[in-house]
């Protein structure tokens, strides 16, 4: 993973080509069959859910690359078990349950490197708050920034669970159950987190002026 | 009046609801302003992370779509065949012009020609006799 995220774009390429149906390596092919003619469907899902995933991933990393590289990462983990999914849970929420995993490990194992670079990293945030604020007048803008900002500061002093279900619930807008089954917690402690995480919240807009 | 507290708050937010709570909010103007305050807030957060996610989602899907040559139809076509038709014109015209030239003084040599075979007296091969003819003829 850690070589792949230091060339996204290449590797990023090299999994959109291998989805290509005329192009899949023999490999893959192996892995995948008997599901193979059903390919078009998959690319279907792809293109139903990816918006929902990166967004997740990006608003989990804040970090574009990263966020690319972890989605096509999630569809290619999709698409490898795809045979194994019996429709117990709904599509967003399995694949939702990947991309949580695919975060939990990626934070895990930078987690010091990611967090001093998310803090540094003051491009993304520029980003991140500049773009709803466009049709507002300069002061209402001004606001609606700091407010922003401060949600974003206050979601990285969560704990990485407590984020999840933050943005699972206010940014996905997925129930407690689905959320539970996403991140493979009762639903008693999915409440727990969101309060948490909303109290934090909370607390830092109550700082603003 | 005692107004909410933080925990009640963000458990209205969350989506709880108690009868002692939504009594103080239906008097509490203060409180209502307050989780009117985080739920804009939570959803301009929504609305901002979205925003990106599309824009950056979009322009990565579109960097990865390949470039496909441009459709010509038949009649672009035809109509770019025509332009360039009348556009060589001039040059066609340019080479043909000294070749109609040289037919047209080939055709002029061939009239003197003509004209000189038509105004002899006598035939090509009975000149030379009827010079001598007429030089000894002087002589005399």
């Amino acid at each position: 993973m850690s070589s792949n995220l230091r060339q996204p774009a290449v590797y990023l390429a090299r999994l959109h080509a291998t989805m290509e149906p005329g192009v899949l390596s023999p490999a893959i092919t192996t892995a995948m069959e008997g599901t193979v003619e059903q390919l078009e469907d998959f690319e279907r899902v792809v293109q139903i859910y990816r918006p929902a995933v990166f967004r997740f991933i990006l608003a989990s990393l804040r970090d574009r690359d990263a966020a690319e590289t972890l989605t096509q990462d999630c569809f290619f983990k999709a698409y490898r078990s795809r045979a194994q999914f019996r429709g117990e849970a709904a599509v967003k929420t399995w694949l939702m349950q990947i991309a949580a995993n695919l975060v939990r490990d990626l934070t895990r194992s930078r987690r010091f490197q990611f967090w001093r670079r998310a803090a540094m990293n003051g491009a993304s945030d520029a980003v991140l708050l500049g773009i709803s604020c466009n049709d507002k007048s300069p002061e209402a803008a001004t606001m609606a920034r700091e407010q922003l900002h401060a949600i974003w500061q206050a979601t990285e002093r969560l704990s990485d669970r407590q984020r999840s279900v933050f943005l699972l619930r206010f940014v996905e807008d997925l129930e407690l159950l689905e959320i539970a089954e996403v991140l493979g917690m009762s639903e008693g402690a999915v409440k727990k987190h969101l309060f948490r995480a909303l109290h934090a919240v909370r607390e830092r807009m109550r700082r603003l002026p | 009046m005692k107004h909410l507290s933080s925990a009640e708050i963000c458990e209205w937010t969350l989506g709880e609801r108690n009868r002692e709570v939504e009594h103080h909010l239906q008097e509490c103007e203060s409180c209502r302003e307050e989780i009117g305050r985080l739920q804009n807030g939570l959803l301009s957060f929504k609305q901002s992370v979205h925003d990106v996610a599309e824009r950056l989602n979009t322009q990565t899907c579109a960097s990865f779509e390949t470039p496909r040559a441009p459709r010509l139809s038949w009649r672009w076509a035809a109509a770019g065949a025509m332009a360039m038709a009348f556009a060589l014109l001039p040059l066609f015209l340019d080479i043909e012009q000294p070749r109609a030239d040289t037919e047209a003084a080939d055709d002029a040599m061939v009239l003197i020609r003509v004209q000189s075979h038509l105004s002899r007296g006598v035939p090509q091969t009975m000149e030379h006799l009827n010079k001598l003819m007429i030089n000894e003829g002087d002589s005399q």
